[in-house]
């Protein structure tokens, strides 16, 4: 069980090494990044605090990455630089593994590798998944090391997908060597969006393929429930998570995630419980092993 | 490039709160984009779900964070005006940078060079 370190939870981490087998990071916040467009030397330029603060915290905690600037399911080529950006601190760092967002955060080159602000999910069609797949194995091959694709969170989900998210990620495993990043809190976000039920969508999902868990909080906007991952996880995220662990699953490790924005104004204890309640869903399920 | 179209649609969607109300009620058709008719249909239906309206409002904040967190003098002194010049930055801008220094340069260069008084933002 670990949680998802941004700066603002540096001193949590230090004072609660106790509680976690790891730490995730998502690289891109230790570097500024002027971007695919930026194709010569100095692409990107570290943040000497923020790796500090990384160092200083982690001790000796395996760090997993958990990519949010390679926008992989972007309509166009594959960015490369940021790939080798992600290797270089591979090399550093020794990830257990790497896991990105099956996502678009970006246009292609033919609109100047624009940025939109969010990540959004990509069309669970044949033609996505035919064009994902050489992409997914260039990431395999350049990192040489373990790749998780996230499901992605989707506040207008669209009926008239081909193929569904279920049977496009089954595909994706099926033709790469990638592995699956399930956030529960996604599954839940996306069924009040009028996604596919949480359990259904996980009964269609095998579940062996499945390496990491990501839980989190949320909140309304609007009336609409966002993945803010604002603190406490709903009991529906957990409940998904003791069905989850009562199955057979391929599951190594469960993340929590909370936005720096929300860290500051968490009460210390309260991450701990959160915690807590994943290891304590996490032994239930070695003991029933 | 239909998937290219496609995604450079649902950009300027969630970019342009009119274009994404004209389309909900059908007065928009997203001619300028290469776009198969069942795209045409899915965005259509994205611009009508309840979900939409949050997913503009994420995609304004996620442009915003960095300005009010670099340039809050900025913001500050532009008063009432903040939101219809930070409007005109968003189409006139495109590029959601994730960096929060360069999004709050990239608006400090926009309001240098754009006259911000109301009436002549209105002419």
């Amino acid at each position: 069980v670990g949680i998802a370190f941004n700066p603002p939870l540096a001193a949590f981490v230090a004072q609660n090494r106790d509680l976690l087998d790891f730490i995730e990071i998502s690289p891109e916040r230790f570097w500024h990044d002027r971007g695919p467009a930026h194709t010569g030397p100095g692409r990107y330029e570290e943040i000497p605090e923020a790796v500090a603060l990384l160092d200083a915290a982690r001790g000796d905690l395996p760090i997993l990455a958990h990519g949010v600037g390679l926008s992989i399911a972007t309509a166009g080529p594959l960015d490369t630089g940021h790939l080798d950006q992600i290797a270089r601190w591979h090399d550093r760092y020794g990830f257990a593994w790497y896991s990105e967002h099956l996502a678009w955060s970006r246009l292609g080159p033919e609109e100047g590798w624009r940025g939109i602000g969010l990540m959004l999910p990509p069309v669970y069609d044949r033609a996505t998944l035919d064009a994902l797949v050489p992409k997914v194995h260039t990431v395999c091959d350049r990192l040489g090391l373990p790749v998780l694709l996230e499901n992605a969170v989707d506040y207008t989900p669209a009926a008239d997908n081909d193929l569904g998210e279920a049977a496009f990620l089954a595909a994706l495993t099926a033709r790469t060597p990638a592995r699956l990043l399930l956030d529960l809190h996604n599954v839940y976000t996306n069924a009040l969006s009028g996604g596919p039920d949480p359990r259904v969508l996980l009964g269609q999902i095998d579940l062996t393929l499945v390496r990491e868990i990501h839980v989190a909080g949320g909140e309304l906007l609007d009336g609409v429930w966002t993945d803010s991952h604002s603190g406490r996880c709903p009991p529906e995220v957990w409940d998904l998570l003791a069905e989850v662990l009562a199955r057979p699953n391929g599951v190594r490790a469960i993340t929590l995630e909370i936005d720096e924005s929300y860290a500051t104004r968490l009460n210390p204890a309260s991450i701990r419980e959160e915690l807590e309640t994943a290891r304590r869903l996490w032994r239930a399920r070695a003991l029933a092993a | 490039m239909s998937a290219a179209g496609y995604q450079r649609a649902l950009a300027d969607l969630m970019r342009d709160i009119a274009l994404c109300a004209a389309l909900r009620h059908g007065a928009a058709d997203l001619v300028g984009y290469d776009l198969t008719e069942t795209e045409r249909a899915r965005l259509a239906a994205i611009a009508r779900h309840r979900g939409m309206g949050v997913t503009c409002m994420l995609y304004r904040a996620s442009r915003l964070v960095g300005i009010t967190r670099r340039q809050p003098d900025l913001v500050q002194a532009l008063g009432p005006e903040f939101r219809p010049v930070f409007d005109a930055y968003l189409l006139a801008c495109p590029d959601a940078d994730p960096d929060f220094d360069r999004e709050a340069a990239a608006f400090a260069r926009f309001v240098s060079a754009t006259d911000t008084t109301p009436d002549r933002r209105r002419a």
